[in-house]
């Protein structure tokens, strides 16, 4: 709009600045107004369909070349932090890109006219308590280079027992990360079910049961650490 | 600082280190954080502005304050709005590929660090003003405070955006330039917000040109030759006034 105006302004015709000059200014006004307004309008529209909340749709109508590479987006599934995970896993990046993948899932679904079948805020818990469970994994991990670090120095039966043991419990905790992961690729499958029959509790269903399990995830880490302590 | 980002800390994030709000690891990345900081961020850059409206309409009073307040915030996002192909083209042409997302981010987070500083600066200035000062010194120590504010805002897009590149000072200068040009224009555009204490109040004056006709004309006045003092109306949105009305005499 403003490029056309411009335009006008330099290159136009004289009678059409004449015409414009005579009597249509303050309808030019009005349409670049309008125009502008009207975009907004319909990248806001765009983007509550998509699930943004409210604060983004209301900042689309008034800056809305602000938020153009939010079109055709899902929302973000986690809550805003400024610190940094204090020891990313080794899943981190696959655990995102499950959640990624999930979320824009759960878009899809909206816009195809469902309603909301998870809500944002469950996700954002779960993708929280994958990223706890996988930094868990992350400090045995390092737990361990040190340990073997040091193993040369100090030979006893007692902490290879205790190695052992620890081994066995991040490869436990490795395992049921894993199935957790391969539980959201199922998930998102379900999605897919779920547009063409409509049916929700399944996909309800699912989630809890990851949810448990993650959440027995932390409570058998805290356990079979406590073995290996003791 | 842990747990989800409130507006209070993030403040305190884009004061002290606002670099920290922008992810540094993939696009996808950068546009969660687009979509969950740009509320926020508009919300602090239009209550920063309007706070530092409200101090340069106290030097006129009554509805000024009212106007100031609205057209402030205005005043640091058109620039922004409107220039910001024109940095990405910048960046573009020297070989500097920038994400939308991450462009509007920054943007974004240069803007409201202006606005909370133009807040900071709010009490400073409104005591200045209290002083009932000339009319030209209450505008220079507008455009002292605007300045003074503006230059921590853009180096923070300026350092926001992607290092690489060739020629990237070029860019980085013609995007200021851009930037600087957009805001004058703006606020002569949407000006007036100092009002002289006995002038009427008016939200908007009539459209008169540019601004830098107004700083040739300025020029004149400064050499002793008053005829033709006011801006000449011209351009598409100017000329229609030029015809239907003669142009009032504005300082």
């Amino acid at each position: 709009m403003i490029g056309l105006a411009i335009t006008i302004d330099l290159f136009g015709a004289p009678p059409l600045l004449a015409e414009l000059e005579l009597g249509r200014m303050p309808s030019l006004w009005a349409t670049l107004a309008l125009g502008y307004l009207g975009a907004g309008a319909a990248i806001a529209w765009h983007l509550g369909r998509k699930g943004h909340g409210l604060g983004v749709t209301s900042s689309a109508l008034a800056c809305w070349p602000l938020l153009l590479g939010l079109v055709g987006r899902a929302p973000p599934s986690e809550p805003l932090r400024f610190d940094p995970r204090p020891s990313p896993g080794p899943n981190a990046a696959r655990i995102d890109a499950c959640m990624r993948a999930l979320s824009e899932g759960l878009a899809e679904t909206v816009e195809a006219g469902g309603s909301s079948l998870i809500d944002a805020a469950a996700l954002a818990r779960l993708a929280e308590a994958l990223h706890q469970a996988d930094g868990r994994i992350a400090r045995v991990d390092r737990l361990l280079r040190e340990t073997e670090a040091q193993r040369a120095l100090v030979r006893d039966a007692s902490v290879d027992g205790a190695i052992a043991r620890l081994r066995s419990a991040r490869e436990h905790a490795h395992a049921e990360l894993e199935a957790v992961l391969a539980g959201l690729l199922q998930l998102r499958v379900q999605l897919g079910l779920f547009t063409l029959a409509g049916e929700s509790e399944p996909v309800r269903e699912r989630l809890a049961e990851l949810q448990a399990r993650v959440a027995a995830l932390a409570e058998l880490s805290s356990v079979e650490l406590a073995q290996v302590r003791s | 600082m842990s747990g989800q980002a409130t507006t209070l800390t993030l403040l305190g994030v884009l004061l002290r280190q606002p670099e920290q709000l922008l992810a540094s690891d993939d696009e996808a990345a950068e546009r969660d954080r687009l979509a969950l900081l740009t509320p926020k961020l508009l919300g602090i850059t239009v209550m920063g502005a309007a706070i530092f409206g409200l101090v340069i309409g106290s030097y006129r009073g009554e509805l000024q304050y009212l106007y100031a307040a609205i057209k402030t915030p205005a005043l640091l996002l058109l620039p922004v709005l409107i220039g910001l192909p024109a940095i990405r083209a910048f960046f573009g042409a020297c070989e500097l590929e920038i994400a939308w997302s991450r462009l509007a981010l920054a943007a974004l987070i240069a803007v409201a660090r202006t606005a909370v500083l133009a807040a900071a600066c709010g009490p400073v200035l409104w005591l200045y003003l209290s002083l009932h000062p000339d009319y030209h010194r209450a505008i220079l120590a507008m455009s002292a405070c605007l300045i003074a504010v503006g230059g921590p805002g853009l180096w923070t897009l300026l350092r926001a955006l992607p290092s690489g590149g060739r020629h990237r000072p070029l860019a980085s200068f013609a995007s200021l330039v851009v930037l600087g040009v957009l805001l004058a224009q703006s606020g002569w555009l949407l000006r007036p917000f100092v009002v002289r204490p006995r002038a009427e109040v008016d939200f908007l004056r009539p459209v008169e040109a540019d601004v830098f006709s107004s700083l040739a004309s300025t020029r004149r006045s400064a050499n002793g030759d008053y005829r033709g003092w006011d801006a000449r109306p011209g351009g598409l949105l100017g000329s229609r006034r030029d015809l239907a009305e003669p142009p009032e005499a504005q300082p």
